[in-house]
C-alpha cells in the first residue's frame, strides 16, 4: 500500500530493521503468514517484543513460537492527525494493544470504520497485512460484527429490558 | 533524617526567556542560563566543582561547561537520561555529591530549542525527528512501534491514558481544571510564554482531538528556553546569606517503572516511576503529603499532572478528578500546583523551571505568583516511559 508523495515519489509506511538479529526470525515468520513470539528455554515463558536476556533468571536460550492472533483489546490510540506521511492518508486510524489469548500484547493498526468506538476490553481478530515495499504488519479488526460488542448489547439490553 | 537530607541547599537560580524561534544553539542558551544561575549564587562561574548533564543531548558537553565558564577544577561530573525527569533527578544526585563532601557547587542545567530546533521542522519520515526525541528501547520503536505509526510521545501516552479512563472512569473535567488552572496561573506571570493569553473553558471544549483522549490544550508547549540551577552545601548558603532563606533539599528520589522502555508491554501500562519514588523522598525529608504546601508537577501532559497526584499520594487511582475539582490546585486552594504556568503554559525548560519556581516560591521572590509564606515545596519530573523524579525543598 503505498501512496504518492508530494513530487510523486512513493511513501510507504516506515520499514522496520530487517537486518536486526534479534528480530530476524520474527521477520521470517511474518513472511511465512506466521506471527512469532520469543521463547525461552528456561521456563517456556512467551516474550514480546524480543530481548536479548530472559529478565526471569538472565539465561539467553530462546526459540520461536508461532501465535494466533486473536485478543482483547488491552489499550488503544485514536489519531485524529499523524505523524508520518504514509498515516496522513488514513485519519482517523488507531494504534492498538492487544492482549493475545497467547498471552503477549501485540500492537498493530486499525483502519475499520468502527476505530473510534474501540473499547478495552473488546474482542479482536488481527491479520498479516502486506505492505507493498515492506514486510506484513498487523491489522486489527473488531471480533464480531460491527457495533456489536459486549458492552453495546449489555446496554441495548438494559435499555430494551 | 535518613540520606542527604538537609546538608543542601539549592544557592542559585536561572532562567533565560522563553521564546518560539532563535538563532542561538541549546549550548549557548544552557550555559546562559548556567551564568544566571551563579550570579544568582553569589559565586563565580569558575567556582563551579561538579556538573550533572541533564538528558542525552550532545551538547555542552562536560568540557563546554569547563571552557565557556572557567570552571578550575571540575571533581565529579555525571548524566541523568531519563527525558524529563532529568532535571530533577539531576538536583537529587546533586544533593547526593554536595552532602558527600566530593564537590561545593553543583551545576544542573537544561534546555533545549524544541520550537527552532532542526528535529521539529523535519517530519518522522525524514528519521530527524524519532531520533531527536531520544526515547529508550530504540529496537521497539524501530521494529515494531515506527510500522503502525506509534510515533510521538502523545500516542505513547495516549495508550496509558485510555487505560486508566477505562479502570477508572472519565476525566475530561479534571484534564480541563489542570489545563486552565495553569493558564490563569501563567496568566499572571510577565515571564510565561502565555502571560497575554487567557483560555476559557469553551476554548478547551471546542478544541478538537488530536490523539485520543489528548487536545492541543492538555499538551505542554514547545519553546526555547533554559534554566540552571546551582546546589551547594547548606552550611555554605547559611554562612554565606546571599538570600533572605536558604532553600534546603530536604529529600529527593528517582524511580522508574517495570519495564521502563516501552509501555505496550508493560503489564501494568499505569505503572509509573514516581510510585517509587515519593514515599522515598518523603520518607528522607520527614514529611506526608498533608506537609505539602505547593507542587510544582511535570506537565508534559494534563493526564500526567493527574496521574501524578494519584500515583504519589495526594489521592487514590481515579480519585484526581474530583481531588482538582473547585479550584483545589489553583492560587488560592488547598495545593496550588504550577504557580508559574508549568510546561502548559509558562514554558518548557524540561521541567528545570519547576525547581526555579519552587526555590522562588520559598525565599519569598516569586514576584506575581508568589503564595503567601510557604514553607514546604514538592517538585517531580516525568520522563520517557513513566520514569519519575522527586524532591521536597523547604526554608
Amino acid at each position: 500500500m503505498s501512496d504518492a508523495g508530494e513530487e510523486g515519489a512513493p511513501v510507504d509506511r516506515a520499514s522496520p530493521d530487517l537486518g536486526d538479529p534479534l528480530y530476524a526470525p520474527h521477520f521470517a515468520g511474518l513472511e511465512e503468514g506466521e506471527f512469532r513470539v520469543q521463547r525461552w528455554e528456561s521456563d517456556g515463558a512467551l516474550e514480546w517484543p524480543p530481548h536479548v536476556m530472559h529478565g526471569a533468571d538472565q539465561t539467553e536460550s530462546y526459540g520461536w513460537q508461532a501465535i494466533p492472533l486473536t485478543g482483547v483489546v488491552y489499550s488503544y490510540a485514536v489519531c485524529y492527525r499523524a505523524f508520518h506521511p504514509w498515516f496522513a492518508l488514513r485519519v482517523p486510524y488507531a494504534i492498538v494493544v492487544v492482549d493475545t489469548d497467547a498471552g503477549v500484547r501485540v500492537l498493530g493498526n486499525c483502519f475499520d470504520p468502527s476505530v473510534e468506538r474501540l473499547e478495552c476490553g473488546q474482542r479482536m481478530r488481527g491479520e498479516l497485512v502486506r505492505a507493498e515495499s515492506g514486510i506484513p504488519g498487523v491489522v486489527w479488526r473488531p471480533a464480531e460484527a460491527h457495533g456489536t460488542t459486549p458492552l453495546r448489547r449489555a446496554i441495548q439490553a438494559e435499555c430494551s429490558g | 533524617m535518613t540520606g542527604f537530607a538537609d546538608r543542601a541547599a539549592v544557592l542559585g537560580v536561572g532562567q533565560t526567556q522563553h521564546v518560539r524561534g532563535t538563532l542561538k544553539s541549546e549550548r549557548q542558551l544552557i550555559l546562559q542560563a548556567a551564568v544566571a544561575a551563579a550570579a544568582d549564587a553569589r559565586i563565580s562561574t569558575g567556582d563551579i566543582d561538579a556538573v550533572i548533564l541533564v538528558m542525552k543531548r550532545e551538547r555542552p558537553t562536560n568540557e563546554d561547561f569547563v571552557q565557556s565558564l572557567g570552571i578550575r577544577d571540575l571533581k565529579f561530573h555525571a548524566r541523568s537520561e531519563i527525558g524529563g525527569a532529568s532535571a530533577v533527578a539531576g538536583v537529587v544526585a546533586a544533593a547526593a555529591v554536595v552532602a558527600s563532601g566530593i564537590a561545593e557547587h553543583v551545576l544542573v542545567a537544561t534546555g533545549w530549542t524544541a520550537f527552532s530546533g532542526a528535529r521539529r521542522l523535519a517530519t518522522i519520515a525524514d528519521g530527524i525527528a524519532s531520533d531527536g526525541l531520544g526515547l529508550p528501547g530504540a529496537d521497539v520503536r524501530r521494529n515494531i512501534d515506527a510500522p503502525v505509526g506509534l510515533d510521538v510521545p502523545m500516542q505513547h501516552y495516549a495508550l496509558h491514558a485510555n487505560r486508566w479512563l477505562h479502570e477508572y472512569g472519565d476525566a475530561r473535567e479534571g484534564m480541563r481544571d489542570v489545563s486552565l488552572s495553569a493558564r490563569r496561573h501563567a496568566n499572571r506571570n510577565p515571564s510565561a510564554y502565555m502571560f497575554d493569553r487567557p483560555l476559557t473553558a469553551a476554548d478547551y471544549d471546542d478544541a478538537p482531538i488530536l490523539v485520543s483522549p489528548f487536545k492541543i490544550f492538555d499538551a505542554c508547549l514547545e519553546t526555547d528556553g533554559a534554566a540552571a540551577v546551582i546546589v551547594s552545601r547548606a552550611a555554605f548558603a547559611e554562612a554565606q546569606g546571599a538570600h533572605d532563606r536558604v532553600v534546603y533539599i530536604g529529600g529527593g528520589a528517582e524511580g522508574h517503572p517495570d519495564v521502563p522502555h516501552d509501555l505496550s508491554s508493560r503489564p501494568d501500562v499505569l505503572g509509573m516511576g514516581i510510585a517509587k519514588a515519593a514515599p522515598r523522598a518523603m520518607a528522607m525529608a520527614g514529611v506526608t503529603v498533608e506537609d505539602i504546601d505547593f507542587a510544582e508537577l511535570y506537565d508534559c501532559f494534563t493526564f500526567i499532572v493527574l496521574r501524578q497526584l494519584e500515583e504519589i499520594g495526594f489521592c487514590a487511582r481515579g480519585e484526581s478528578s474530583a481531588f482538582v475539582a473547585g479550584g483545589r490546585i489553583g492560587f488560592d486552594g488547598g495545593l496550588p500546583v504550577n504557580t508559574h504556568g508549568g510546561l502548559l503554559s509558562h514554558g518548557h525548560a524540561v521541567g528545570m523551571d519547576h525547581v526555579v519556581e519552587a526555590v522562588r516560591q520559598l525565599r519569598g521572590d516569586a514576584g506575581p505568583t508568589q503564595l503567601a509564606d510557604p514553607n514546604v515545596g514538592l517538585v517531580t519530573g516525568y520522563g520517557d516511559f513513566g520514569d519519575g523524579s522527586i524532591a521536597i525543598l523547604h526554608n
